[in-house]
Formats: structure tokens, C-alpha cells, sequence
């Protein structure tokens, strides 16, 4: 037999059976799954896990990314001694994040919360350029 | 317009992950069978691995970085399936993942198989690059082969099957099927049925070394 024809005569053969999964009724499949003994709930657990897990992996990249370049940005911006009230400065944060969804991926979405890492996140923002603070001094 | 709608069309990551949270255990139990169809001779040792890969391929395009992109109008199941038999495909048929296959059996318990491709870069490359692709040209064709083998031996007391997988392997539609095999249309159902859980059986076992 040519070695070649015998690589496009197994996919054929698999494609076969792709097309015949893929118009199985959920009635067939159950009953399939009884008769080999195949725990559904199971092996549907550990795919979702697998694809949550690829989820979680390809969000953990984008932080990284992400926080990479806001590093790049920042440059020793000069931070106010006198900060405003911490109302208001939440009000600035959450205003940044809107505008720049980047930021909410750098920064988990500004999920702080204590009064010390509002302050944190404020001149952070500060130091990027992503919060002018003269904008809402006057 | 047109483009408006294409992008429209395309997922975002959101429509991704409500896409497979939305899964219902027999869609991830297809897609498991899916998998086992054709993880044979791939790089991919279980089905969660390759759905893994295939969902991380398919975050990165909605992000909008390469990967493979879902278009909203194809219900997920089945580009995931697609998707699947592409990876499983590529995986196949790439020389550079089975020269990295081949190299880490040669690789000193000292060395890491990127010392090894240094090293043999180093002195004559193109000899060697040209003797690892015959080589697992040789190697995919001879295991491509065995496959079609074994399922043959598998089927060779069914007939009707048999008569499936002649036609398959030449290409003839369903009805010349039929007709060659001398079966109705619910005999060839249930022969195609007994074809696929035999391919997926053949598939999930270990290869014979």
C-alpha cells in the first residue's frame, strides 16, 4: 500500500466517525455511556476543570502582560503631598478603570479594600499618567 | 456593513467562557468522545489536555491575539470539535514536535533535548534536519498504517462495517455505500454507530509496542 494514501484513508476514517458523534442524540449518548460504564457527570467535571484552567492560565498571561505595560509607563511621575478625600478618590479610580478597561486587568479591577490601598492604587494611577492630578484639584 | 457584521460575529473572551459554562455534561462528555477519536498518534496524552489547548487557542483570538476564532454563528460544540480535530491534526503532521519527540529519547539523562539541537545544529544541521524528516515521515506513515490495521482486524467480522470502511477510505458517499454494501438506510445507521464506538474503543487503548 502507498505509506501516503494510508495517512489520508486513517483520517478519512476519522472524520467518519467525527460526523457520526456529532448527530449522536443526547438519548444515544446516555444510553452509550450506561453500556460502557462511562461516568458522565465525572468526565464532564474534568473537562470544564480543563477549560476553566485554561481560562485562568490565558487571564494570568494578559495580567502579566498587562502589568508589564503599565510598568513601561510609568515614569517616576511626581505623586501630590496632599491627596483629596478618600471618596473622592475612589470616585477618580473607578472613573480610570472605566475609561481604560486595560487597567482593571492590571490592577484586578481596583478590588481594594482598605483606606491604605486606595491610596496605593490612587498614586500608582499617578505615576502611570492614567490620573492627572490636577484634573480634580480645582 | 459587511464588516460590521463580521466582527459582530466574532466572540469575545466573555462569549467564550459563557459558552463553555453553558456546556451541559453531554456536550462535555461529546466532546471527551470527540477527543478520544483523535487523539491517537497526536502530541496530546488525554482529552482534557487537547480541550485545554483548544479553549487557550480560543481565548487568545477573542483577545485578540493568534489563535483560532470561534464565529458566534457556529454553535460552540461543534468548532470546538473542529477545533479538536484540527489541533489533534496539526499536532499529526508537525515536524517540529516530532523532532522534539524523536530528540528527547536521544537526550542524555545531563542534557535537555534544546542541548541536543544545539549541539547538532552546530556541526551539520541540514544533513541531520533532512535524515530526522525522512525518518518521521517514515515513522507517521508506518503508525498511520498500523492504525488502519488495527481497526480493520477490529471489524473483520462485521461486514456491513467493513463495507463503511472501504468506502470511507475511498471516498464514496453514503448511498454508494448503500448500495455496494447491500444495506438499508437504518443498517447503515447503526453499522456507522457501531463504527464509531469501535474507532473511539481502538483509540483510547494503548498502541501495541
Amino acid at each position: 500500500m502507498n505509506q501516503s494514501k494510508a495517512r489520508k484513508e486513517i483520517a478519512a476514517l476519522r472524520d467518519a466517525a467525527l460526523e457520526d458523534l456529532a448527530k449522536t442524540s443526547d438519548s444515544e449518548l446516555r444510553k452509550e455511556a450506561r453500556e460502557c460504564g462511562d461516568d458522565v457527570g465525572r468526565i464532564a467535571a474534568h473537562m470544564r476543570s480543563a477549560m476553566r484552567d485554561a481560562a485562568a492560565s490565558v487571564n494570568r498571561q494578559r495580567l502579566v502582560v498587562a502589568r508589564e505595560q503599565v510598568d513601561a509607563k510609568s515614569q517616576n511621575r511626581p505623586i501630590p503631598l496632599i491627596r483629596p478625600a478618600i471618596d473622592r478618590i475612589k470616585q477618580i479610580v473607578q472613573a480610570a478603570f472605566a475609561t481604560d478597561p486595560a487597567l482593571g486587568v492590571a490592577y484586578r479591577e481596583g478590588k481594594v479594600t482598605s483606606t491604605e490601598d486606595w491610596y496605593s492604587l490612587y498614586d500608582d494611577l499617578i505615576k502611570i499618567g492614567a490620573i492627572q492630578p490636577d484634573d480634580h484639584e480645582r | 456593513m459587511e464588516a460590521r457584521e463580521s466582527s459582530d460575529c466574532l466572540a469575545t473572551p466573555d462569549d467564550v467562557c459563557q459558552a463553555y459554562e453553558g456546556l451541559s455534561d453531554l456536550e462535555l462528555y461529546k466532546l471527551h468522545k470527540a477527543a478520544l477519536i483523535h487523539l491517537s498518534g497526536s502530541e496530546y496524552s488525554d482529552p482534557n489536555e487537547i480541550i485545554n489547548e483548544a479553549i487557550i487557542r480560543t481565548l487568545k483570538a477573542a483577545n485578540g491575539g493568534k489563535g483560532r476564532r470561534w464565529p458566534k454563528n457556529v454553535p460552540f460544540i461543534a468548532y470546538l470539535m473542529q477545533v479538536i480535530r484540527g489541533l489533534a491534526s496539526d499536532s499529526r503532521e508537525s515536524e517540529d514536535q516530532s523532532k522534539t519527540d524523536w530528540l528527547e529519547a536521544m537526550v542524555p539523562a545531563d542534557a535537555t533535548t534544546e542541548d541536543v539541537l544545539g549541539h547538532l545544529d552546530h556541526h551539520h544541521s541540514d544533513a541531520l534536519t533532512n535524515i530526522i524528516e525522512v525518518e518521521m515521515n517514515i515513522e507517521r506513515q508506518a503508525r498511520a498504517k498500523a492504525d488502519a490495521d488495527r481497526i480493520e482486524a477490529h471489524f473483520s467480522q462485521d461486514p456491513q462495517v467493513t463495507w463503511i470502511i472501504l468506502g470511507r477510505k475511498e471516498d464514496l458517499s453514503p448511498a454508494e455505500i448503500l448500495e455496494m454494501g447491500e444495506m438499508n438506510p437504518t443498517q447503515y445507521d447503526t453499522a456507522m454507530r457501531r463504527f464509531r464506538r469501535g474507532i473511539e474503543k481502538i483509540f483510547s487503548e494503548k498502541r501495541p509496542s
